[in-house]
């Protein structure tokens, strides 16, 4: 049933008009916080997902595929929890599905900020200057391909 | 203006049904959030929380044992009637204020928000609508076209509408015109995307199992 709640089918993805991403100063799973400052200059995928959705938990291996070996090069990615509960709840799912990029507690500004999230997952990628690149609404097979391609791009062009 | 509201409620339902319709319409539409926020306008009278009664604390308890399963997030109202006893909208009140005031309790209040199970299902409908005209600066629908639109008698809307008042998610607001009532916080004008689903109410039965609700 809850499946109903996340993006069937085919991932989608929206070439973005060069929108900045929006700052943000949210909670870590350790009681730290993540700033978005840290990421100046860097290539950055931002995946909004929640705990519950399985098509989020799907693409926890691709992304920790792409993070293990593009992290050198200057990807970051970070996970933006969205109606998952406090990081005490999401600590354990975290450590469960094996993910190994920072993973973050979102909140509705910094999902207005990014133009609004309709579905999980959805995942942006972001250039090194912090523009909004591409928004990918939903999961299928072929996104990982997708993203991977794109992230080599923007990783070479170093403008 | 009816035929309008007519296309809002009708969408606002279909994306009750399924967020994965909210991909198409979502990437169509532009929505503008309003500045102009009902939390400035009014604030909302908070009545005094006093102690559960031992029957509103058989309901949190049944609550509490039940959620997470089967992704079960059953609110207050269906567990009224599973519970049974003679309960009143001053019980669910109550019992709102306390899940609210108590997060704690279980994840699925820290996850979904003590609105998804203290609202009923009309209430979360004319939330949505009132939500949704409000974020898109459109005027507010009146209690006759609500009535129309959302199948149900005046008496029921305005019911609704003063238990939304005492839960602190609208507030009145008679500058507004229509229904007279605005959303009491920004975040419920702003009610975007994936958080969207607060206010949804499906309901579930399976054989052998208490009827129940999920997201």
């Amino acid at each position: 049933m809850v499946l109903l709640l996340v993006f069937a089918g085919a991932a989608t993805a929206f070439a973005q008009d060069g929108a900045r991403m929006p700052s943000f100063d949210l909670e870590g799973l350790d009681g730290s916080r993540f700033s978005s400052t840290s990421l100046a200059g860097k290539v950055v995928l931002v995946d909004f997902w929640a705990t519950w959705c399985a098509p989020c938990i799907q693409e926890i291996p691709h992304l920790n595929d792409l993070h293990a070996r593009y992290r050198k090069q200057g990807l970051v990615v970070v996970g933006v929890t969205v109606q998952s509960g406090w990081a005490s709840d999401v600590k354990p799912d975290v450590e469960r599905f094996g993910i190994r990029y920072p993973v973050v507690v979102g909140d509705q500004k910094v999902e207005k900020g990014f133009g609004g999230v309709w579905g999980l997952p959805t995942t942006f990628l972001v250039d090194r200057k912090g523009r909004i690149h591409r928004k990918y609404a939903g999961q299928d097979p072929q996104k990982h391909v997708q993203l991977e391609a794109e992230i080599q791009k923007l990783l070479a062009d170093t403008r | 203006m009816r035929r309008q509201l007519e296309f809002l409620i009708a969408a606002l339902i279909v994306l009750g049904g399924a967020v994965s319709c909210a991909l198409t319409r979502s990437t169509a539409t532009t929505i503008t959030t309003t500045t102009s926020v009902a939390a400035q306008a009014q604030a909302v009278a908070v009545e005094p929380q006093k102690p559960l009664s031992p029957d509103q604390q058989r309901v949190v308890d049944y609550l509490t044992s039940h959620w997470g399963r089967e992704m079960n997030v059953t609110g207050v109202s269906l567990v009224m009637r599973i519970v049974g006893g003679d309960y009143t909208d001053d019980d669910r009140v109550a019992i709102g204020r306390y899940l609210k005031d108590h997060p704690e309790l279980h994840r699925t209040l820290r996850t979904f928000g003590w609105e998804t199970v203290a609202l009923d299902p009309l209430e979360k409908r004319i939330a949505l609508v009132l939500s949704r005209a409000e974020r898109e600066e459109k005027a507010a629908p009146s209690l006759n076209e609500l009535s129309e639109v959302l199948q149900a008698t005046p008496a029921a809307i305005t019911r609704a509408l003063q238990m939304l008042e005492r839960f602190g998610i609208v507030s009145r607001d008679p500058s507004v015109g229509g229904i007279d009532h605005l959303m009491a916080e920004e975040r419920y004008v702003d009610w975007e995307g994936a958080m969207r689903i607060t206010f949804m109410d499906h309901r579930v039965g399976v054989e052998g199992l208490d009827p129940f609700n999920v997201n």
